[in-house]
């Protein structure tokens, strides 16, 4: 899903997600080689076989034995926790919402078991979340019933939407095409077949489908 | 009765008691494994595109398991494997172990022992009877999440007798709990001082103590979800905080939980791996420091990482994301003590060894998975998603059930006297080993597939990793054939074991104490709990009778849509009547005696054992009602139009009232003062003026609903005033009724002389519970009443 898209194209969503995920991939995959290899390599070596002398074990430490050792383990940890903890609180705009004069600002709401779409001009959408190229696109999400997950996998965005409570997400799609959108958060025997299209077209494709659209249709309610 | 039968149902023996533990919590895997492989095959294929065939299911909706069977599997998989098999197969060995670790003749409450386990195992026979009601069981996941376990989303009597089976288990942890940490404060055989303790009683401690504050808040969110359902009052469905009150009073319950199920496997890996590496545990201290200090307390404080995606402040992530990527840091410090114990040693690979080693190497890929997800950052992506369910499992199967099957096979010799067959056991491991990896390492990849799904487009990188998952599930389900021929193999055919087998030196094996009862006996390897007149034999009914009338009770309540339901609630009120005045009776007649020992108990010396006991308990209590008036406290936040102070409630009434309740705390006071000089007939009067003033303040309350209800229809299911006022002052009046039931047993026996200047722990622990009602009344009254 990842690799479908060109590396220039990529969505600024995912360029965060990827960053960050590589930070921890690298160091939790080096730590978790390192310490399960020296651990196989202590069994294999002390393991009791024919002919191997028991090693003299001296109770050379006290009631607090190494805490030396202790010690430097947790300031290496340490950093490396900090480190990776930093690197989030830098992605952390993944999150916090973005207040560009030209975004484009979208009411979602998920009901048992179909996603909606309220437009600036108060028209609703069941089927699909019609976005254009290239703009930052913030999304107000809220349920009308019990508690949905929003999730876009090729956008890398996801946020709970639940009774009474409005989040936000933003996402900027850098790419023309179609992506489904996602329940991420048990609702009900429909869950696995609550699924949108998000479609991602060119600035005037958008701004000429956007135009022709009806104003707030008064039987859709909206949100 | 069957001597066989009327031993297991009415023992009260620790050791019997772990066994009964070990086999129902083996049953209840039994059931939680074939519930998931169902959900595996379903998983094992996509479902066919358009006008395709082959290797996938038809259509959405001819698929091997319908949706709402498939979320009723995932969910009752989810709450039985952690609740009903992980946590108690950790208590069945701590049943049986914790008391011959620390020398103790056995817990200190054998009776409410015995109670918690029929409590815990008709909570799951009710949990599982929801799967034939129609509509089925519940299906909203094990979380439960609010508001789609509502009665409005989730309808019918299925649901309600999951959570009623819930509430069961979760009473039952909290009297195990408090069971358990009494029996180490004060039952400690002579010589076994705090620094003796072996490291599975240390781990054991941390657990119950990790179980201790967070049950209640989940028999808090489930005793108002009860009510929501059955009684109709609205904590979770009319209010917009509902869905987030109902998350962090769950969480605030879950995340200790994984604690809760983690650290008795770490407790027998700090137990086995010096046994077999010849040489001691590597800094035993800091471990203890480490899980004590740190592990614990930090756990109560993690809870909202489960909540990055509900909407929380980014200061908000923020915090806990700090909060849990340092709770892995002890994580890191233990478990590099354990390979430590590796170095400078000589290994014996036995099947304890290579299942304790599995589980550290599982542990290391779990813990450091979770590292990833305490980034508020990540979690975005991984939320709900087969990277979660790959972390957990890796914690809770892989480190946990892997330490708890090594436990199983180190103790396995000196539960049945024989030794197990051990090149079974090294195939048992290889063939787990392998299938749980196959099992769980391709959800990893599967970061971008939202867990609960039943069915989903073919994808080629899904269906290739859930096929791969599908197949490794039967090899790991199959492995545990193993297991199972070889306890059957060892009891049948097993070799007689020597006493201590492994070389060990801890108490169970290697009896130092002189004067306790068990230790000695224990060795000789004959049938399990029976050795003869070593052993005080106790057995009591009422405990087995008292379970099965909450079970049947529940019941009822879960069945009142339905006309007999209320004869089934009524039927169990009357056998848990019987079993309460039995229980009393047993008491006043010292039919149930238990030999009190000369015991370790610093720093307890001077406090009667069951006085700790009730301060114990009422630790567990304040955690009931902070959740509860925390709940009234945010609902009422999120609830515009709120009555104003006075308009509902007649003050001078509730005034009134509450000077009446605080009387009676002064006359209680006054009976116990009584009794400490030793002046019987004052105390009973002053218990029946106690007695009195209890029974009137629920008198006044009577008509005060009375009012309320049918002159100004203020009712618990018209708004969430009237929810919040009956169900908290509801629940405080529970408390005073068995107040009560307490008093008038108290008056019985006080009427037989049984409270003397010397012995009169029981007014004492009465005067307690009875300052505890007046102080949670001191806090209901001016939150409902005046506010």
């Amino acid at each position: 899903m990842l690799s479908s898209l060109p590396l220039d194209a990529t969505p600024p969503t995912v360029k965060i997600f990827t960053t960050l995920q590589n930070y921890y991939l690298i160091l939790g995959g080096a730590a978790a080689v390192i310490v399960i290899s020296y651990m196989v390599y202590m069994i294999a070596k002390n393991r009791e076989r024919p002919g191997r002398q028991t090693p003299a074990y001296h109770h050379e430490e006290g009631d607090w034995g190494n805490w030396k050792g202790v010690v430097m383990l947790l300031c290496v940890t340490g950093s490396v926790l900090a480190f990776v903890e930093y690197q989030t609180f830098a992605s952390a705009n993944l999150v916090a919402i973005p207040d560009p004069p030209n975004s484009i600002q979208v009411g979602v709401v998920g009901r048992q078991f179909v996603w909606s779409f309220t437009y600036p001009n108060g028209y609703t959408d069941f089927q699909n979340l019609t976005v254009p190229l290239n703009t930052i696109v913030v999304l107000n999400i809220t349920s009308a019933d019990v508690t949905h997950g929003f999730y876009v996998p090729e956008l890398d965005v996801a946020k709970d939407a639940q009774p009474g409570i409005y989040s936000q997400l933003w996402f900027n799609a850098t790419q023309p095409g179609t992506f489904t959108i996602e329940c991420r958060q048990l609702c009900g025997v429909g869950h696995a077949l609550m699924l949108s299209k998000l479609v991602v077209e060119s600035a005037a494709t958008y701004n000429a489908w956007y135009s022709k659209l009806p104003a707030a249709p008064a039987a859709k309610g909206g949100a | 009765m069957n001597a066989w039968l009327s031993r297991w149902l009415y023992t009260t023996n620790h050791k019997d008691v772990g066994l009964l533990y070990i086999a129902g919590s083996m049953y209840f895997g039994f059931i939680g494994a074939i519930l998931i492989l169902l959900v595996r095959v379903e998983l094992a294929i996509p479902v066919c595109a358009a006008g395709v065939s082959g290797m996938c299911w038809p259509s959405a909706t001819q698929t091997f398991l319908s949706a709402a069977s498939f979320n009723q599997a995932v969910t009752l998989h989810g709450l039985i494997m952690i609740l009903w098999f992980l946590s108690p197969l950790a208590i069945g060995l701590a049943n049986y172990f914790l008391p011959l670790q620390i020398g103790a003749a056995d817990l200190a409450l054998p009776r409410v022992n015995a109670f918690g386990y029929w409590l815990w195992l008709f909570g799951g026979i009710v949990a599982t009877i929801g799967f034939f009601m129609p509509g089925g069981n519940t299906a909203g996941g094990w979380t439960a999440y609010s508001p789609l376990s509502s009665s409005t989303f989730s309808p019918g009597a299925g649901p309600t007798l999951a959570f009623a089976g819930l509430i069961m288990l979760a009473t039952s942890i909290t009297v195990g709990s408090v069971n358990i940490l009494l029996t180490v404060a004060t039952s400690r055989g002579q010589g076994i001082t705090w620094r003796k303790i072996p490291m599975f009683s240390w781990f054991m401690l941390f657990t119950i103590v990790a179980m201790l504050f967070s049950f209640p808040s989940l028999l808090a969110a489930l005793l108002l979800l009860i009510s929501d359902r059955v009684l109709g009052t609205m904590y979770f469905s009319a209010s917009a905080g509902g869905a987030i009150l109902w998350d962090d009073l769950f969480w605030f319950f879950g995340h200790p939980e994984v604690y809760v199920v983690l650290l008795p496997a770490f407790g027998l890996i700090a137990e086995i791996f010096p046994v077999f590496s010849g040489r001691p545990l590597a800094e035993k201290n800091i471990i203890l420091i480490c899980t004590g200090a740190i592990v614990i307390p930090l756990s109560y404080m993690v809870w909202s990482h489960h909540m990055f995606l509900t909407g929380v402040t980014l200061s908000e992530d923020e915090a806990f994301s700090v909060a849990t990527i340092l709770i892995s840091l002890p994580f890191d410090v233990i478990t590099l003590a354990f390979i430590k114990t590796l170095t400078k040693s000589s290994i014996r690979l036995t099947a304890p060894m290579i299942f304790c080693i599995g589980s550290v190497f599982l542990f290391i890929i779990g813990g450091i998975t979770g590292v990833f997800l305490s980034s508020f950052v990540l979690d975005v992506v991984y939320n709900n998603t087969y990277f979660v369910v790959g972390h957990f499992h890796y914690v809770m199967v892989g480190a946990a059930i892997f330490g708890l099957i090594a436990g199983l096979y180190y103790y396995i010799p000196k539960m049945t006297g024989k030794m197990y067959h051990e090149k079974m056991a090294n195939w048992h491991f290889i063939t787990s080993f392998i299938g749980f990896n196959i099992l769980y390492f391709p959800m990893f990849f599967l970061y971008d597939m939202p867990r609960r799904i039943y069915t989903y487009q073919s994808l080629p990188s899904w269906n290739t990793l859930n096929l791969i998952s599908t197949v490794g599930a039967f090899i790991f389900a199959a492995s545990q054939i193993f297991l199972l021929a070889n306890i059957v193999w060892t009891l049948r055919a097993g070799k007689i074991s020597p006493p201590n087998p492994w070389g060990a030196t801890t108490p169970e094996w290697v009896p130092v104490i002189t004067g306790a009862s068990h230790g000695a006996a224990a060795s000789t390897g004959s049938t399990p709990g029976a050795e003869g007149g070593e052993h005080h034999r106790h057995e009591s009914s009422k405990p087995i009778w008292l379970a099965a009338g909450i079970g049947v009770s529940f019941l009822g309540l879960s069945l009142l849509v339905y006309s007999w339901g209320l004869a089934v609630f009524i039927l169990g009120l009357a056998i848990d009547g019987f079993a309460v005045v039995g229980w009393m009776y047993e008491d006043l007649h010292e039919k149930f005696h238990m030999p009190e020992e000369v015991t370790e108990r610093w720093p307890f010396a001077g406090i009667h054992k069951m006085r700790l006991g009730m301060w114990i308990f009422l630790s567990t209590d304040v955690i009931v009602f902070g959740a509860i008036l925390g709940a009234y406290l945010y609902i009422r936040s999120f609830t515009p139009n709120w009555p104003i102070p006075g308009s509902i409630h007649e003050i001078p009434l509730g005034l009134t009232n509450t000077i009446v309740l605080l009387t009676s705390g002064l006359t209680a006071f006054l009976a116990l003062e009584s009794i400490k000089e030793g002046k019987q007939r004052n105390m009973i009067m002053w218990l029946c003026a106690t007695f009195v003033l209890g029974a009137t303040f629920l008198g006044i309350k009577g008509a005060e609903w009375y009012n309320l209800y049918f002159a100004k229809g203020f009712t618990w299911y018209s708004s969430v005033a009237g929810s919040t006022y009956y169900f908290t002052v509801g629940l405080h009046a529970a408390h005073v009724t068995v107040g009560l039931i307490l008093m008038a047993y108290l008056i019985r026996k006080a009427m037989m002389g049984g409270y003397t200047k010397e012995d009169h722990v029981g007014i004492e622990n009465f005067a307690l519970y009875w300052a505890f009602v007046d102080i949670v009344w001191i806090f209901v009254f001016p939150l409902f009443y005046l506010l």
